[in-house]
């Protein structure tokens, strides 16, 4: 189940790292220097030293924990932004960056032992937001961001606020960026256009047999779908079936969007799971799987060598396409079959929390506000010095690239996580191609469904046993049924009694007793 | 007559060459095979290693490479400073740390094996008492960064791991089987405890030093845990823990790939980082296993 996260995680972050090449499109950079100290809290409640000027303040430093992998250039960053933020609210900072095989770790044993920080990268994936509030690790930020980051506070929607809220509190500051998710297909371009394949007619995974059909009659030596067992290509798409998860994708126990009532369902009982399954089936039978799909871990090797045409349940998102031939090396169309939707997971996929140890709060609060606001400051902690690092490819556009003989060997600074840093829609593209796909992203945001559920955190502590052997079961059928390789007459009924016998059906009445309490209590 | 010493041999035991010749052979054979389970592994990782990653992805390891390429080592050796600092700080910490670790323990040692000492027994059971119980992680840390404040300093490196209470242990057995007779005869010669403990009993102990040396060198080399928890500064990282993060931000990179870096060769780096890591700690090892058996097992036996 680690590492089904763990992909998810990735998953999401892939999504990310592709809207981050969306950057800023409809202010241009021309905007950067009017930035305006709005950071600094001039403020709409009278106060403490924030009062005064920003020469008042007194001089500290804070410090920065995140993830990324190692920048040579990173003090010649730090020092670059320090210049702005001496000027701007009398600060340095002092930048962390922690490889990502140790973040967790790392973090983990720093936030136990009370080590003093002041800004933490956190989400559910990576340096667990839940826990770190339930230690209380983060600070509560509501009154921070209304008094010393007003802009912050007003560019990203209430309803993505209330989604990180805990106990009615915010404890992440919100990194704004593609909260609304699309689940499909993708097929090799190549293969689609030779066996014509018309993605646009496509609205349903049944619709695409005819075309699997001819592909796996005419390319012997490619399979038709990619599958690996580690992710889960039903419960990784639940909005394609008009549902949404709760608590861990894969635990009994979901929802329908349309459905006023918010009535919890076991999904392996739905229709629709069957409907699936049966489809499954149909497919492995004929062969546009691989025979022994459902003990694959690993396919990176197989699709970087053409050996598979598309996938199921692929993530969609603007940019989407460039993302994946820069990992795999191959061309692929993608195609939507599910509506765009906003859960909870999605919208609180990357934020920044200040730490509870932090002996400057105010400040750190002021630094977020500023690195969310200011272009110049957001731009150079994503993409380092102008000149240096990086280069104007379109000034107007905001395409950005790389310095003449610099290599993305050679480059000392290129993290690649401006997902991670704040207001991404403030970023520059860097790609031509990727010019105007902050507009579809925003467009995607704004159009897409909000799952009923949006702000609710299942705790699943009361049923813990009966989720352990409900996981146990669901390993041992779920994977043989999804990938199509059992007979689901056979196995799907024996499925759902075990399942039943494991405690699915208390499950999904403790999910549904917890989210009548959170409604009632909204 | 001219005989070659096989010949000499068949001459001598008329009745016994074939015999012993086949099984001397299936002896060999035997040996052989086993010789190649352990080096075959070894061969193919420095040969994937030499591949390029294409010939990796498309036709999977081989025990010559099928495409030539030093690309992975290319891709390790772009920060060649890092590596180098890093390579100087590990060899560093496992000098320091087996010598000085090799000197406290056997200092603790000796008095632990000698009976007329009087806090014997609460000593012994002081050490032991660590092995099976100890604070935990979060404690260990507050120790380290906060009390001592040896965060991003080498010393963080190095202390946590200077006296292991099983190496201890494991001197202390041998130390007590030296004969009682040795230790008092030399103090009848007028020898102080210094000197007796110096020029007596640690020449006659070379066996078991050199086993936890070996153990010891081992354990600083193959360390990377120490530095993900204190060391900040890059230019403490020891070579164990850069090749991790090396491994694991290729993998982080290549799930996350975007237009800025370009997907890394994954399956080849890390089959170099192995060939990396191995590094001289392999010399130490041969230089060191004649004592090690011999000390191993005399420590064993009154254990």
């Amino acid at each position: 189940m680690v590492l089904q996260k763990r992909l998810h995680a990735a998953i999401v972050c892939k999504l990310l790292v592709a809207l981050l090449l969306a950057g800023c499109g409809s202010n241009g950079p021309k905007e950067s220097g009017s930035a305006s100290p709005a950071a600094v809290p001039t403020a709409s409640e009278q106060g403490d030293e924030t009062e005064g000027s920003k020469e008042q303040l007194p001089p500290v430093e804070l410090t920065y924990y995140y993830v990324g992998t190692p920048q040579k250039d990173l003090p010649l960053v730090e020092a670059e932004m320090n210049k702005i933020l001496k000027k701007k609210i009398n600060a340095t900072i002092k930048l962390k960056l922690i490889d990502w095989g140790s973040y967790d770790q790392k973090m983990n044993v720093m936030i136990a032992a009370g080590d003093e920080m002041d800004l933490m990268f956190t989400a559910p994936w990576s340096n667990n937001y839940y826990q770190n509030v339930e230690k209380n690790a983060l600070l509560p930020l509501d009154d921070l961001l209304d008094k010393y980051a007003p802009r912050l506070k007003a560019t990203v929607p209430a309803y993505v606020w209330d989604a990180t809220r805990i106990r009615g509190k915010i404890y992440g500051a919100i990194n704004w960026q593609i909260i609304a998710m699309q689940y499909g297909f993708d097929m090799r371009e190549d293969l689609a256009d030779k066996y014509g394949l018309d993605m646009d007619k496509v609205n349903k995974y049944d619709e695409l047999e005819p075309f699997l059909d001819k592909l796996a009659a005419g390319e012997p030596g490619v399979t038709p779908l990619s599958y690996v067992n580690n992710y889960d290509i039903f419960n990784g798409q639940a909005p394609y079936f008009g549902m949404d998860t709760i608590g861990d994708d894969a635990s009994p126990g979901w929802l329908y969007l349309d459905d006023s009532e918010t009535r919890v369902i076991n999904q392996y009982a739905s229709p629709e799971y069957e409907q699936f399954v049966r489809l499954m089936h149909k497919w492995h039978e004929k062969g546009f799987f691989r025979k022994d799909n459902a003990s694959i871990t690993d396919n990176t090797a197989d699709t970087k060598a053409g050996r598979y045409g598309g996938s199921l349940a692929a993530t969609v998102a603007p940019g989407v396409e460039s993302t994946v031939f820069l990992r795999f090396g191959v061309h692929k169309k993608f195609k939507a079959l599910s509506p765009a939707l906003v859960t909870t997971g999605r919208a609180i996929a990357t934020m920044t929390g200040i730490s509870a140890t932090s002996k400057n709060p105010e400040r750190a609060m002021m630094f977020l506000e500023l690195i969310n606001t200011d272009k110049e400051l957001y731009n150079l902690l994503c993409h380092g010095i102008e000149g240096k690092h990086y280069v104007f490819v379109d000034k107007e556009k905001g395409v950005i690239g790389m310095p003449e003989g610099i290599t993305p060997e050679t480059n000392g600074y290129a993290p690649g996580t401006d997902w991670m840093f704040g207001n991404q829609f403030n970023g520059y593209y860097i790609s031509e191609a990727d010019v105007g796909n902050w507009e579809k992203t925003q467009q995607l945001n704004e159009s897409a469904v909000r799952s009923p559920l949006l702000g609710f955190n299942f705790n699943p502590e009361p049923v813990k046993a009966e989720l352990a052997q409900a996981s146990t079961v669901i390993k041992q059928y779920h994977n043989s049924l999804v990938s199509g390789s059992v007979d689901p007459d056979k196995f799907l009924p024996e499925f759902l009694e075990k399942l039943k016998s494991a405690g699915a059906d208390k499950v999904v009445a403790e999910k549904q007793k917890q989210i009548d309490a959170w409604k009632s209590a909204k | 007559m001219h005989l070659t010493p096989s010949e000499r041999t068949a001459e001598l035991t008329p009745s016994q060459p074939r015999r012993a010749q086949v099984g001397k052979l299936f002896l060999l054979l035997a040996v052989a095979a086993i010789g190649a389970i352990c080096v075959l592994p070894l061969v193919i990782v420095i040969s994937a290693s030499l591949s390029s990653e294409r010939s990796l992805v498309e036709w999977g390891y081989s025990l010559l490479p099928r495409e030539f390429s030093i690309a992975a080592y290319a891709y390790l050796w772009h920060q060649p400073d890092q590596l180098a600092a890093s390579y100087g700080i590990t060899t560093f910490v496992t000098v320091t740390g087996t010598l000085g670790g090799l000197l406290l323990s056997s200092l603790l040692a000796y008095p632990l094996a000698r009976r007329d000492f009087r806090w014997r027994r609460p000593l012994s059971f002081y050490v032991f008492f660590t092995m099976l119980f100890n604070g935990g992680l979060v404690p260990t840390y507050i120790v380290v960064s906060q009390v001592l404040h040896l965060k991003d300093t080498v010393w963080a490196l190095i202390l946590p791991y200077l006296i292991v209470p099983w190496f201890v242990l494991l001197l202390r057995t041998f130390f007590a089987m030296l004969p009682v007779e040795i230790i008092e005869s030399a103090q009848m010669d007028g020898f102080g405890e210094y000197r007796l403990f110096f020029r007596i009993v640690l020449p006659l102990s070379t066996p078991v030093l050199a086993t936890v040396a070996l153990f010891a060198s081992l354990n600083y080399w193959n360390d990377w845990f120490l530095a993900l928890l204190y060391i900040d500064d890059r230019r403490l990282l020891p070579l164990q823990y850069l090749l991790v993060t090396i491994i694991q931000n290729i993998e982080a990179i290549n799930m996350s790939a975007n237009t800025v870096t370009t997907a890394a060769p994954a399956e080849s780096v890390r089959m170099a980082t192995a060939v990396l890591a191995i590094g001289p700690i392999v010399f130490v090892y041969s230089f060191l296993q004649k004592y090690f058996v011999q000390g191993l097992t005399v420590g064993a036996i009154k254990g």
